[in-house]
């Protein structure tokens, strides 16, 4: 196929299945052989896939646009296609507009903020691991990975615990199966019972505060003025979809690597202040997010190829993680490695809100793990990937099993 | 003189790892950039200046004693 401009066309669809090859080959391909890629899948969009290129992208914001225009008049904008949800604010939105919710969030996950959540999240972590610890089997993706995020963000912004994990499977299932499976479509009709939920909840909180993180936002102003219903609803989305997924897919891939190399294990469980290098490589070496959309404002030339006003781009935030270029010895896991400039909670203003929160329920989840079933072991059979990865990279399930311990509390 | 932090905006990319190691003594712009003035620092929160200049993957923020080191 000829492109226009001469552009390196590729046949590349980042929704195909994993089964026929693995995203990490195929974007390792494109690295070493066409880093700036064109491909007409889904209308037409530029992949990026080196550290250097997707690092400029995301800090281009005014030449990479976040939000809705011409090209993408609706869905998420950060997705290719634009996934068919409610707003994401302020993932989807630009500067100026952008900045003043983004303050909010600064303003509630701050690494102060989270180290206020840590009780929290310690008794979760005990809690869901006390439920399995005297079984001596583990699914580390439904017993304690996904439960894990959806407790510690659903009851810090204040929904009731029966919603908890409906909003959780939700979020999985639309990740880890492909649009056409009807437990994907079952999965949208749960997304929009949440939009109902978020809409409930919101409305309570009008008249009656409470103490709890959806309050601020409902109460929060800007420039003087109350924010407005929907976009209050759009925080509260990016919020829950944030918070339940992408945790999820960095616990589990960091256990299932201590479960296959014992030695990291080891190591670890010797020397734990080895964890503020470990825990950051883990995330480069398995980034919950693979992918993020822009779209070009201006004509941009990004090395050598000119990519024209309107046109979609889909960098790979995942691939810039591997790329050689930028980290020594990619395909290793090195506990120790430093500097680690990776990109898994992306860069630039749209950087990961929830970064130090995520990080917080890394290290707790991994560390009482490896204190209370530290001998536990991967059953391979039952290891099981999303089986397309076109955004959110992770596993639907990770069987493993250990000694029995006893419960924590009673 | 005591001890002295420099950034360098240019390197600086966001990572927020300062502010986790020395939260009292950085702080970000609404871009989440670090924008921590040129200062010295005093000895009560030196030990917080050293810890977040380590961690700084870009290695953006310079430590110096001598303030006519600073670029």
């Amino acid at each position: 196929m000829s492109g226009r401009d001469d552009r390196p066309v590729v046949d590349f669809d980042h929704h195909r299945p994993v089964s026929e090859r693995h995203p990490d080959v195929v974007y390792q391909e494109l690295r070493e052989k066409c880093p700036v890629a064109w491909t007409e899948q889904h209308g037409g969009y530029w992949v990026v896939t080196k550290h250097s290129d997707v690092a400029q992208i995301f800090k281009d914001h005014k030449r990479f646009s976040s939000t809705h225009n011409a090209s993408v008049p609706e869905g998420l904008p950060f997705t290719i296609p634009p996934v068919p949800m409610g707003a994401h604010i302020p993932e989807d939105l630009d500067p100026p507009e952008f900045h003043a919710y983004r303050r909010l969030f600064n303003g509630v996950l701050s690494p102060n903020h989270v180290a206020a959540l840590t009780p929290r999240i310690r008794h979760w972590v005990s809690y869901y691991i006390d439920r399995v610890i005297e079984s001596g089997e583990v699914d580390l993706v439904k017993d304690i990975a996904a439960p894990l995020p959806a407790a510690v963000t659903l009851e810090w912004l204040g929904f009731p615990e029966r919603d908890w994990q409906r909003i959780s499977d939700a979020f999985h299932d639309m990740a880890s199966l492909p649009a056409t499976d009807p437990r994907a479509q079952e999965a949208f009709l749960d997304l929009a019972w949440l939009d109902g939920r978020i809409t409930e909840e919101v409305d309570v909180r009008r008249s009656r505060p409470r103490n709890d993180a959806m309050s601020y936002f409902v109460h929060a102003r800007i420039d003087g003025v109350p924010i407005a219903s929907d976009y209050v609803e759009g925080m509260i989305r990016i919020l829950v979809g944030g918070g339940v997924e992408t945790t999820t897919s960095a616990i589990t891939s960091t256990l299932l690597h201590l479960g296959r190399h014992p030695e990291d294990r080891q190591r670890l469980i010797d020397e734990p202040e080895l964890w503020a290098t470990a825990g950051e490589e883990f995330l480069r070496r398995y980034p919950p997010v693979r992918t993020h959309a822009r779209t070009v404002v201006v004509d941009t030339e990004i090395s050598g190829c000119l990519m024209r006003a309107g046109e979609r781009v889909l960098l790979s935030e995942g691939s810039a993680c591997q790329d050689e270029d930028a980290f020594p010895d990619a395909e290793r896991v090195i506990l120790d490695r430093f500097p680690n400039r990776h990109l898994a909670f992306g860069l630039g203003i749209h950087r990961c809100a929830g970064m130090h929160l995520a990080r917080e329920e890394l290290k707790e989840v991994v560390g009482q793990v490896l204190r209370r079933m530290p001998d536990y072991e991967i059953d391979e059979t039952k290891v099981l990937a999303y089986p397309s990865q076109p955004m959110a990279s992770g596993y639907k399930g990770v069987t493993a099993k250990f000694t029995p311990g006893r419960r924590s509390t009673s | 003189m005591g001890l002295q932090i420099h950034v360098d905006r240019e390197s600086c990319t966001g990572h927020a790892q300062c502010l986790v190691h020395g939260p009292d003594v950085f702080v970000l712009d609404d871009e989440g950039f670090n924008c921590a003035a040129d200062q010295e620092i005093a000895p009560a929160y030196e030990a917080q200046a050293t810890a977040g200049a380590h961690a700084c993957p870009e290695q953006a923020i310079k430590l110096t004693t001598d303030p006519t080191d600073t670029p």
